[in-house]
């Protein structure tokens, strides 16, 4: 009966150092965490490794299929694909993670705040919410460019702004079942401060649906991007972002398919790896699921 | 010849954890008209049995692997699923152990009844309104004309088990299953619906499975005992001879730990003690409806109407009522999980109904509650250190460097292994859980402790052994506690004083045994009626 693990019992390790333990023998999850650290890395150093340069024309080319020299092809000006994906994948990765965090941070706050604080404060916060969810969305943007012109930054914040609307609600109602759950009347007999119940008790148990629509917002937002910069709000040609190549490449789609095929296929190879990890990070957190 | 006769049975579970083998090579046999009593823990596998003869065990990942079920001469096991649902319609009847759940919330109950009629005795629709009608009377429910068009929510719980009941026996079968029917209703309603299956069993000669862990219930009930453990049957006979003379040392086990004496020690405190928790005039009621930011407050319905009471250093009060009579309200407002109306609480000399904010927060530690549901009362994301190391640390009761000791203390303390401090609570046992509980309460060094029903969802005896040790710490700690039950029984075993609660009023307080003995309350008097002891036939 004395496996390692027994006697080495007084070593304290918290739930995420458990959970990276148990997501550690999870090979879906493992694969899915390597592309995406692949994805970020390519990233990173595209201004070395890319093969052209994303504005380069070469209007004697044109739009030209896969080759030895331009792997995935050129646009009709004579741009190399793989280069506009790599610089592309700059912007769309930023906009995912970074649009998406400020949706998590301020949706989960806010949803777990109204939802265990009830009562007015949760009918105020909540009508904010409903607010602001009933305000068109083009509209909105619109607003916001005309008021604060066209940045990068102004991008994350227009998305982030939507976006945590639906986790607030998410968390919230999940937060209003678990509250009168006796593990947190116990915490609260137990004289715990409140933010530690929100915070220890609260978070962790909710964290299931957080990251369910965490992966499935990242996408959604990479995708928002191209419309936002339809609009005029983000980035501009000739930058490039996986949102717009995707946009451009349905418009041609019947007389060169590779200018859709590779953008949609590395958004798609990153949605997957997204998602294979997130199921990962969600079972791994339960320590109900997997038995060691 | 025997009605069912179930030889060599054995069921067992595929799980990813392991094969489980739920039933092991188990028989039993009811005699026509005779009842049937399966007894056993939780996970004795005494309901499996019964269903696996059915076909109703979910199946992946269960498995029937042999025996016969002979029911008529016909072996149960060997029948197509067709043929197995008219013989669970017909022949043989069940009713389930919560009614709240086995109805249909969005069909009326003539609906649900007549459903078996139609399905199964093809009658017409006024035919089967007819029997149906004459069930629901049969059963005790009044007018039944006029219930027959309402819905579930509009019955309560002993009426609806009612329902089943005239549900299962709608087809007329000749054998009813009865899977711990009463496990989940009150005390006063558990006697009724006893007495209603009793009578039902005597007037239509049926034969009856009775399955319960409650061996008092059984002894009333049963012509015949199982006793199951682990998948087997370790002890079978008549209920006199199982309960009285029991030979399987598990059945003695189970005997033993049943609560049907007075309280063990004597009490540690004075009569001329000075009071040490006091409750003055406490009203609580509640509001229905009117929550949002617009809305009125419509009614307020009172659950706890001015109620005092006193407790002692060391004293131990139970407090005993049905569900809803507003004793589990009362416990929760003295523990301020409630904003009381009206009405203060002492407790060693400070006004603890007064405290706001983070007087209050800091004051807690010395009143702390154990919960009913120890799968509930524990965060299951939380390791038992982490979860006994929290209260020391916001409290700062102990260094950081000795909180590894003092949870190592606590764990002694409760009974458990400290090699399992870095477990989840999944990971335990119910009893083990109810004990991480208790050794969190106790990491406060509280002054009360409020027990709300701590061992009603625990078996006997594992019950037994939780209440030895809150018996013996609040001894050893010399602290007060509030014991909220239903069961007459335990509440008699574990305090040395007892308050009797009806709709939100005390209706009878006074010394255990003598309240016992001598109950002055016609309420009261019909809960100790109500008592199933172990019950001698002959």
């Amino acid at each position: 009966m004395n496996t390692p693990a027994d006697t080495n019992y007084e070593k304290g390790r918290s739930l995420w150092q458990d959970a990276f333990s148990r997501l550690k023998k999870n090979p879906m999850a493992l694969l899915g965490l390597a592309v995406l650290v692949i994805m970020v890395t390519l990233a990173l150093l595209t201004p070395w490794i890319a093969p052209y340069s994303y504005e380069e024309q070469n209007l004697a080319l044109g739009a030209s299929p896969p080759s030895a020299t331009h792997w995935l092809g050129t646009d009709v000006f004579g741009r190399d694909q793989l280069t506009r994906i790599l610089y592309g994948s700059r912007i769309s990765l930023m906009v995912g993670f970074v649009a998406t965090s400020v949706a998590l941070c301020i949706g989960v706050l806010w949803g777990i705040i109204a939802g265990y604080v009830g009562g007015r404060v949760d009918a105020v916060m909540m009508r904010f919410v409903d607010i602001l969810y009933a305000l068109p969305f083009t509209i909105f943007i619109i607003l916001l460019t005309v008021v604060f012109g066209r940045s990068l930054l102004l991008l994350f914040l227009a998305i982030g702004a939507v976006e945590w609307l639906t986790m607030a609600r998410i968390v919230r109602g999940q937060v209003m079942a678990l509250k009168h759950q006796e593990f947190i009347e116990a915490a609260v007999a137990m004289g715990l401060p409140r933010w530690r119940i929100m915070l220890r008790h609260l978070a962790p148990n909710v964290i299931g649906p957080i990251i369910i629509y965490t992966t499935l917002t990242i996408p959604s937002v990479i995708l928002l991007e191209s419309f936002l910069s339809f609009l005029g709000l983000g980035i501009q040609p000739p930058q490039s972002s996986w949102g717009s190549l995707i946009s451009y490449g349905v418009e041609t789609m019947e007389e060169y398919p590779w200018l859709l095929i590779f953008p949609a296929l590395t958004l798609s190879i990153t949605l997957f790896a997204l998602n294979f990890l997130g199921d990962g990070l969600r079972d791994a957190l339960d320590p109900r699921i997997s038995k060691d | 010849m025997a009605l069912l006769s179930v030889e060599h049975l054995t069921s067992r579970f595929y799980t990813r954890d392991g094969v489980i083998t739920a039933v092991d090579d188990v028989s039993f046999a009811v005699e026509p008209g005779q009842v049937l009593g399966i007894v056993g823990e939780s996970g004795s596998g005494k309901s499996v049995a019964c269903y696996s003869v059915l076909g109703l065990i979910p199946s992946p990942p269960g498995r029937v692997e042999q025996g016969r079920a002979l029911f008529a001469g016909q072996d149960l096991l060997q029948m197509s699923a067709r043929q197995l649902r008219q013989v669970r319609g017909q022949k043989i009847g069940m009713i389930f152990q919560d009614p709240m759940t086995s109805l249909n919330p969005h069909m009326t109950i003539g609906r649900q009844l007549t459903e078996p009629l139609r399905v199964h005795g093809r009658l017409s629709t006024k035919e089967a309104r007819l029997r149906a009608i004459a069930a629901l009377e049969e059963v005790g429910i009044s007018h039944p004309q006029q219930r027959f068009d309402s819905f579930p929510h509009e019955f309560s719980g002993g009426m609806r088990q009612r329902v089943m009941i005239a549900m299962a026996l709608i087809n007329k079968p000749q054998l009813l299953i009865a899977d711990e029917p009463t496990t989940a209703l009150d005390v006063t309603v558990q006697a009724q619906i006893l007495q209603l299956i009793k009578n039902l069993q005597r007037d239509h000669n049926l034969s009856v499975i009775f399955i319960s862990h409650d061996l008092g219930v059984v002894s009333h009930m049963a012509d015949q005992v199982v006793v199951m453990q682990k998948g087997q049957v370790v002890e079978r006979g008549n209920p006199d001879a199982v309960f009285f003379q029991p030979q399987h040392a598990y059945t003695q086990k189970l005997v033993a730990a049943l609560p049907n004496s007075a309280k063990p020690s004597a009490p540690v405190f004075q009569e001329q003690d000075p009071i040490f928790l006091q409750v003055e005039h406490l009203n609580k009621s509640y509001r229905i409806g009117g929550a949002g930011l617009f809305k009125r407050v419509s009614t307020r319905i009172p659950a706890v109407a001015d109620i005092s009471l006193q407790v002692r250093k060391g004293e131990i009060l139970g407090l005993v009522g049905e569900s809803g009579s507003g004793k589990s309200t009362l416990g929760r407002t003295i523990a301020r999980l409630l904003e009381a109306d009206s009405g203060r609480v002492v407790l060693a000399g400070r006004d603890i109904s007064a405290l706001k904010g983070e007087e209050l927060r800091l004051a807690r530690r010395d009143f702390q509650m154990i919960f009913q549901d120890p799968y509930a009362s524990l965060n299951p994301r939380m390791t038992v250190f982490d979860c006994l190391a929290e209260p020391l640390l916001v409290h700062k009761l102990v260094e950081k460097n000795r909180v590894l000791q003092r949870v190592n203390e606590l764990m002694d303390e409760v009974g458990l292994d400290r090699r399992m401090i870095r477990k989840y609570p999944h990971e335990f046992s119910g009893g083990q859980r109810q004990r991480i509980a208790i050794a969190r309460a106790l990491a406060m060094r509280p002054k009360l402790i409020i027990a709300d029903e701590p061992v009603s969802a625990l078996d006997v005896t594992i019950q037994a052994q939780i209440l030895n040790l809150l018996l013996q710490l609040t001894q050893k700690y010399q602290m007060a506690m509030i014991f909220i039950s239903h069961d007459l029984a335990v509440v008699r075993y574990l305090s040395d004083r007892v308050a009797v609660m009806q709709q939100g009023r005390i209706v009878e307080e006074g010394d255990t045994e003598t309240l016992f003995a001598a109950p002055q309350h016609s309420y009261t008097r019909t809960l100790l009626a109500a008592i199933h002891h172990l019950h001698r036939a002959g």
